[in-house]
């Protein structure tokens, strides 16, 4: 549909040799859409771009795909890690070069590691877009990783933890839930790794796992903003077109074996101040290509939000819930998780609250959704990518981040459709078939009783 | 899942964020335009997306207005706002905003009260009509006032015991101390407890008026639409209320010493922020300022500070400084997070750098980079039409004028080296023409640093 693509052709030393063998740009104009382009370079590397003309400045993201739940077995994060070398300078561009040649250009960039893609990104005026080619192409084949370098920012992730996860008691917590969640599959781990694991990282783990993962037929290239295909291609065919494609080996993860056993994760800390519930069950992904995903997805916002069920119920009707709500997560490699989750007020009784939380998901799965609900959800879904088309980065991540994970452009752009497409029945079908309490971790996070500060 | 950044902006800060304005010449075209009601506002047609954007902001009429015993009032106000007007009482009022797809957001900040909301084009009749409604219509309906009374409390009670909240309140008491800005704008449980729905009506009726506000607004309709559909939100607004404005406020540590109050915390990482005065955004040397918080710990990857505690020796995640320039006050503060034992080495670094920058000033490459930086990210902040009405609203908050974006690039262009040491002496010395001087500063600390315990 959008022009015959080359697959992961070898191009073998032959560093200039681009030849880009096809090119058909398929365009949609519609209002709950957007444009855009695509090509493949015959080293593999993916090239979508999304135009919009608005102002003359231009994001450029590359997504590799290869993600924290990679990481070697003992090394958890260690895709984290790398991400954070990759700014430490390459043999052509050393040190902090790459920074400033962004800032001199009031340029925006940065990175970020998730469970299944690390992915770069800059933002720049129109006149920088050759420069952030130029350097993101060098630093997918020329970075150096040298021992000093790599010792500092492993302090640096350390701090990085520190901050996020050890510093709060929801951050604690979540990690303790997440690793209750997977009995086998790494996202059961932390994004970051384990602190245990991030002082076991030796610069010949980085410079191995670079090795292998950062290669072109690896990694999808996103420009969104004022180009067009026509007119970056040449650059990306002069900066990435060079750097040799090489096999990679295949991502071996544990999978999770049956839930067989309902879970119960208790974490008491001496800030927590008003109680939380987490119920969160095992549910299928797009990937998954078995139809739940649209479902769920509907699902999640029928219970959440201001006029969502369970606020209604929980917060407004009985008065037992401070907040209240529902998540799940469609775009993940592997199953993800349908997640419950609500807190009580100052003297709230959180124990009741479990209970009436017990009896919302026992009354979904008995009488299931309204045509109602779900109609007010379908309501916004045009709206939601209208707005969406408001920040073009946005639409760069929701490409991106689906053709890493391994989604066509074509489920990529249909997905507004299969969500329009849900029924009632669907939805009560999924639920029933993802909510089964065997599956399910429950986490309580609880106050303690000690004295926690003092201000001197 | 979760993910992890190379660097996130940590300064959200404890008032609203410093707004810089600076670029090349964008592609702005802004309409002056007053409605058939004698409404003026700025307007930049986008004919691309069929959204309109409103930022439309009350000065003057925020948290900082408001006597002692009424703290927390216009938090109050701002979480009603979507909980019934006109005949509609909440479910109906948020039911009707699900429907016509309405996106809007009420942000009591400390100096003024902030009313954005985005409209798809075809709804826009309904949504600058349902804005009107709220501002002018407010039912605040027992149910619906008991109701977000109770989330400001609960919401409170959490915020005593985050780590985050203690801090930013410990340093606003020092740098403020009884003036209002020194006031949580979330308000206490004392104050709280006690508001009236009468209170609530006074609020509206004196901070909610003309002379108060300014708009800036983006839309794929003409000047003729845009104007009409203003007078549907605004032209229902008194003309005039009472000047509220708190009194102004010079922020000044102790000449003896650094003012440091510690939060003591069993956490393994130390936040620190610390500060001293700024200066207003009519300040002659604002632009100087600007260029020298850059240059020191500013947005981009390339400051002083990031190099000192970051780059160099892997002290944190991230350091960063800004300027808040407030209508009656202004502030320049930093933040950096730094494990227990080692914190007192990232400050001292800090506190070494901003002594050098006030005794040396910065380099002429420095100065430039920083220019380049300033000048080329304007453009950046006006991505998305939401962001860009609200630029339209803060150039005019700022009293700048509509040629400021012509003129921008020429305020900075004429900052020189010596304007820059005179402001750093000014800002960390306390005196633009002294030649010796100490760097002095308020700073709070949260968490259970070591090193602390003399006076510095």
């Amino acid at each position: 549909m959008f022009g015959s693509r080359f697959g992961r052709s070898r191009l073998a030393g032959a560093g200039f040799a681009v030849v880009l063998l096809a090119l058909a740009p398929w365009q949609i104009a519609r209002a709950d859409t957007f444009p855009v382009e695509t090509a493949t370079l015959p080293n593999g590397l993916q090239v979508v771009v999304i135009p919009d003309h608005r102002a003359p400045i231009v994001t450029q993201i590359i997504y590799y795909k290869i993600g924290s739940s990679d990481s070697p077995v003992g090394l958890s994060g260690l895709a984290h890690m790398l991400e954070h070398m990759m700014f430490q300078g390459t043999s052509t561009t050393p040190g902090s070069v790459f920074h400033s040649a962004v800032a001199i250009h009031g340029g925006d960039e940065n990175a970020f590691t998730q469970n299944d893609v690390t992915a770069y990104h800059q933002t720049v005026g129109k006149e920088a877009l050759e420069l952030v080619i130029q350097l993101e192409s060098d630093r997918m084949h020329n970075l150096t990783i040298s021992e000093t370098a790599f010792r500092s920012e492993l302090q640096v992730v350390e701090e990085e933890r520190r901050m996020r996860t050890e510093n709060t008691p929801g951050g604690l917590f979540s990690e303790q839930f997440g690793a209750a969640q997977y009995l086998a599959h790494p996202y059961g781990l932390p994004t970051i790794g384990w602190m245990g694991d991030i002082e076991r990282y030796t610069r010949e783990d980085a410079v191995a796992w670079y090795t292998t993962w950062y290669v072109p037929n690896n990694a999808v290239l996103v420009f969104a903003g004022d180009t067009t295909l026509a007119e970056v291609l040449p650059l990306v065919q002069r900066y990435y077109g060079p750097v040799p494609s090489r096999a990679t080996p295949p991502r071996i993860r544990a999978q999770e074996p049956p839930q067989l056993a309902e879970r119960r994760v208790i974490f008491r800390d001496s800030r927590v101040r008003q109680p939380s519930i987490t119920r969160s069950y095992i549910a299928p992904t797009r990937n998954a290509r078995d139809g739940m995903a649209a479902p769920l997805s509907m699902l999640a916002q029928i219970l959440s939000g201001g006029t969502g069920r369970l606020n209604q119920s929980l917060v407004i009707g009985q008065k037992i819930a401070a907040g209240a709500g529902a998540g799940y997560g469609a775009g993940s490699m592997d199953p993800s998780t349908f997640t419950f989750s609500a807190s009580v007020g100052r003297n709230g009784d959180i124990a009741a609250l479990e209970t009436a939380l017990d009896a919302e998901i026992a009354k979904l799965l008995k009488d299931g959704v309204t045509q109602e609900e779900l109609d007010r959800v379908k309501n916004g879904i045009d709206a939601s990518y209208t707005y969406g088309r408001d920040q073009v980065q946005s639409l760069a991540r929701l490409v991106g981040g689906g053709l890493a994970i391994g989604l066509t452009m074509a489920e990529v752009q249909s997905w507004p459709e299969e969500l329009k497409r849900v029924t009632v029945d669907d939805v009560n079908k999924a639920a029933r078939a993802v909510l089964v309490r065997p599956h399910a971790v429950t986490g309580l996070l609880l106050p303690d009783t000690a004295d926690f500060a003092t201000v001197r | 899942m979760g993910y992890a950044m190379l660097f996130r902006p940590v300064l959200t800060a404890v008032f609203a964020a410093a707004v810089f304005f600076a670029g090349p010449a964008s592609a702005v075209e802004i309409q002056q335009l007053t409605s058939p009601k004698g409404i003026k506002f700025w307007y930049e047609r986008q004919a691309d997306l069929p959204i309109v954007a409103v930022s439309a902001t009350f000065v003057n009429a925020g948290a900082a207005t408001l006597p002692l015993d009424k703290e927390g009032l216009a938090y109050l106000v701002s979480i009603l706002l979507d909980e019934g007007a006109g005949d509609m009482v909440s479910a109906k009022f948020q039911a009707y905003a699900d429907e016509i797809n309405i996106d809007m957001d009420f942000n009591a900040g400390t100096d003024n009260f902030d009313v954005g909301f985005r409209t798809l084009s075809s709804e826009r009749d309904n949504a600058f009509k349902l804005v009107g409604l709220a501002l002018t219509q407010p039912r605040f309906d027992a149910e619906a006032v008991e109701r977000m009374r109770e989330n400001q409390l609960d919401d409170l009670n959490r915020r005593q015991a985050s780590a985050g909240d203690m801090l930013n309140r410990a340093w606003a008491k020092a740098a403020f101390g009884d003036h209002p800005y020194g006031r949580n704008i979330r308000g206490n449980p004392g104050t709280v407890e006690k508001f009236t729905v009468a209170d609530l009506r006074d609020f509206v009726a004196t901070r909610f008026t003309r002379d108060k506000l300014v708009i800036g607004a983006v839309g794929d309709v003409d000047a003729a639409e845009i104007s009409r559909l203003i007078d549907l939100a605004y032209g229902g607004l008194p003309a005039t209320g009472p000047r509220l404005d708190p009194p102004e406020l010079v922020v000044t540590p102790p000449t003896d010493r650094d003012d440091i109050t510690i939060v003591r915390q069993n956490i393994p990482q130390s936040t620190v922020i610390f500060g001293t005065r700024g200066l207003k955004r009519d300040d002659p040397d604002y632009y100087a300022a600007a260029l020298l918080n850059n240059v020191l710990g500013g947005s981009s990857f390339m400051s002083r500070l990031w190099d000192a505690v970051r780059a160099q020796r892997g002290l944190a995640y991230s350091v960063a400084t800004f300027i808040n320039p407030m209508q009656h006050s202004s502030y320049f503060m930093g933040q950096v997070g730094t494990n227990n034992d080692q914190v007192k080495l990232s400050y001292d670094l800090i506190r070494s750098e901003i002594d050098r920058v006030a005794r040396e000033g910065v380099t002429q490459k420095e100065l430039d980079d920083a220019r380049s930086y300033v000048l080329g990210s304007f453009a950046m902040s006006m991505d998305t039409n939401r962001r860009l009405a609200g630029v339209l609203a803060s150039i005019q908050i700022a009293q700048l004028g509509p040629d400021y974006i012509d003129r921008r690039a020429d305020f900075y262009g004429k900052v020189t080296l010596d304007d820059i040491k005179r402001v750093a002496r000014r800002l960390f010395w306390g005196d633009p023409n002294a030649t010796e001087g100490t760097v002095r500063l308020i700073t709070a600390i949260s968490g259970n640093p070591t090193g602390f315990d003399k006076a510095n």
